[in-house]
């Protein structure tokens, strides 16, 4: 009969030289909120299948083409196919890269950045966890790393990585072909980059959003309401004040202009003559400097294991 | 006092919150075991918890704790500690076996032993089925008891446990005293034990510091402390009690008056209290009652606090 010793037991093993806190919390960061995504299965499946939506139909016309294009001697029609805009404008390139990136998929990072973005620092505040984490052998900057890695990681699945893998798609249905495959990886490349910036930007400051309240909706309500008061009234009444130069308030734009400078493309920005990609990118640079620089501020005096009330 | 090397060493250590000073100028070396840290509400204790544990700076002074100084590398010190906080706390959505496994881990535990470790501890903490429920679901004590399990998954050298029985049953706050008892006397866990119940301190500790006002008021072992309660007398008396206690006084004993008539007596070294008879039928008094009692560490610790107070 085998018989358990309930009572404490030491133990002697030796813990890890240096602590995997930011990995810790990435990890149980994602689990958590994969748990909380898929707590209504319908949901959360729903929130899948749209957000991989706009990937599967390209991935789907890439393989159409493909195929069109190795049997062509069964498709009369197959030039006409492939000059079809439709297939043209799924095509990886640095257009359809940012269209992706920065009007489909905006969307879903911006739900992402509410559902679960709002809650890791807040829902924290609220259970007093900051105490439980910083009285172990962690540092405030692995938390907030850590923390940041959950929202990256979110950001990631439905941007960088579906973009990824329609370059390497296309990359295997056009073979070994010197400059395409060149063309494409250099947009690999881009799309990292941008994703990165952009992403951490927001990631930033949507961690400096949820450090401010100490319930999720409640920093959910100030996100929410902060992306309304840029778009739907400051840049407005600045349009009328200064017309042309309004857009230097909305940081939709300053994100969006260096993620077409990034990916090496023009785009049009709401219509009113304001070329995303051509602007002066020294002010993007500054304003979204300035947003990171005073969000990481508001993180780190907010991530504290001791509230002060003077 | 404990001639092993001492487990904190304090050299006028001062805490400040903006302008308020929560700690000032203590200066005390602990040795090993269990030590009760007592006062007041408001006295100062958890504040010199977050100190020590490097949460809250010192603004003056120094402090080590198990030899290491506070502040140069508290990561590292803080794997040698557990720490139960007096909030309530927890990792939010968490179950109580999850939390535990994610405490240990996040203390740099690796991710087997971090498993294996959170059920033994919970198991040693009283949490059976409960373990696989939400934290949140949980009733005050069992709370105490899954932050107990966290604070000692990593099976620290050094527990410090603030206000540990905090919203127990009666059941419940011997239960949880036993436990304590068992990690510092039959484990080897140097324990200290913040609390404002001295029957706790009592209970479980060799030794008590005590704190009011963010000072030092006294540090003795709990041994010396009963040691030094004297016995006393209490006497009940049928008649005017006046002349009786001038003859008293005039035999060198201290008759201090008592509510219901009657007086409480600090017999000299060597008296017998059948002397009481002699002294009461020379001051034309009958006694009606002669009772021993002895002041308990409650009404020395009150002693003590009212002199600082005064």
């Amino acid at each position: 009969m085998v018989l358990h010793d309930r009572g404490y037991q030491r133990w002697d093993g030796s813990r890890e030289t240096s602590v995997p806190g930011a990995r810790v919390i990435v990890e149980q960061g994602v689990t958590s909120s994969i748990a909380k995504l898929f707590k209504r299965k319908l949901g959360g499946l729903l929130l899948v299948l749209a957000a991989y939506g706009p990937f599967l139909f390209g991935l789907g016309v890439l393989a159409f083409t493909f195929y069109v294009r190795t049997n062509i001697e069964r498709f009369p029609q197959a030039e006409q196919i492939l000059q079809d805009d439709l297939v043209q404008g799924i095509s990886p390139s640095p257009s359809t890269a940012w269209a992706y990136l920065f009007r489909l998929q905006s969307f879903f990072v911006f739900l992402l950045s509410l559902i679960i973005g709002m809650g890791l620092i807040a829902e924290d505040r609220r259970s007093n966890a900051l105490e439980l984490y910083l009285s172990r052998p962690l540092r405030v900057w692995q938390y907030v790393l850590g923390k940041l890695g959950v929202l990256a990681f979110f950001f990631a699945a439905v941007t960088v990585v579906p973009a990824l893998l329609l370059i390497l798609a296309e990359m295997s249905f056009v073979g070994f072909e010197a400059t395409r495959s060149r063309e494409l990886l250099d947009l690999a490349g881009r799309v990292v980059l941008a994703c990165t910036l952009t992403g951490g930007v927001l990631a930033i400051m949507a961690l400096a959003v949820s450090s401010l309240a100490k319930r999720a909706r409640n920093a959910a309500v100030l996100w929410v309401g902060f992306w309304m008061v840029t778009a739907m009234i400051l840049e407005p009444i600045l349009e009328e004040a200064t017309p042309g130069s309004s857009h230097f308030v909305s940081l939709a734009f300053h994100l969006q202009h260096l993620g077409a400078v990034i990916l090496g493309t023009t785009e049009d920005y709401g219509g009113r003559g304001v070329v995303l990609g051509s602007e002066p990118l020294a002010p993007t640079l500054i304003v979204l400097g300035i947003v990171t620089f005073v969000s990481t501020v508001i993180v780190l005096r907010r991530v504290r294991p001791v509230e002060v009330v003077a | 006092m404990s001639d092993a090397a001492p487990i904190l060493d304090l050299q006028g250590a001062e805490v400040r919150y903006g302008k308020r000073v929560a700690l000032s100028g203590l200066d005390a070396q602990i040795g090993g075991g269990a030590v009760g840290l007592l006062g007041p509400n408001g006295a100062g204790k958890s504040s010199l918890i977050k100190a020590l544990l490097g949460l809250v700076p010192l603004s003056k002074g120094s402090a080590t704790v198990l030899g290491n100084p506070v502040g140069s590398d508290p990561a590292r010190m803080r794997r040698r500690i557990g720490y139960m906080p007096e909030r309530d706390a927890a990792f939010p959505t968490l179950t109580g076996y999850r939390a535990t496994w994610y405490a240990g881990r996040l203390a740099g535990l690796p991710d087997d032993v971090a498993r294996r470790r959170a059920h033994e501890v919970l198991l040693f903490a009283g949490m059976e089925e409960a373990r696989y429920r939400e934290v949140s679901t949980y009733s005050t004590g069992m709370r105490q008891r899954v932050k107990l399990a966290q604070a000692l998954v990593h099976d620290p050298d050094l527990l410090f446990l603030d206000e540990p029985t905090n919203g127990l049953d009666p059941k419940g706050r011997a239960e949880m005293l036993g436990l304590i008892r068992q990690l510092s006397r039959e484990r080897g866990i140097h324990v200290v034990l913040s609390s404002h119940l001295l029957r706790d301190v009592e209970e479980v500790c060799e030794s008590v510091v005590v704190i009011n006002g963010g000072k030092l008021v006294m540090h003795a072992d709990i041994e010396e402390l009963s040691a030094a309660t004297e016995m006393t007398w209490r006497v009940g008396l049928y008649g005017e009690g006046s002349s009786f206690q001038a003859l008293c006084s005039e035999r060198g004993v201290n008759a201090a008056p008592r509510r219901d008539g009657g007086f409480e007596l600090s017999l000299p070294e060597g008296m017998n209290p059948r002397e009481v008879f002699a002294l009461a039928r020379a001051s034309e008094v009958v006694v009606r009652s002669l009772e021993p009692t002895r002041r308990s560490l409650e009404d020395a610790l009150m002693d003590v606090l009212g002199e600082v107070d005064a």
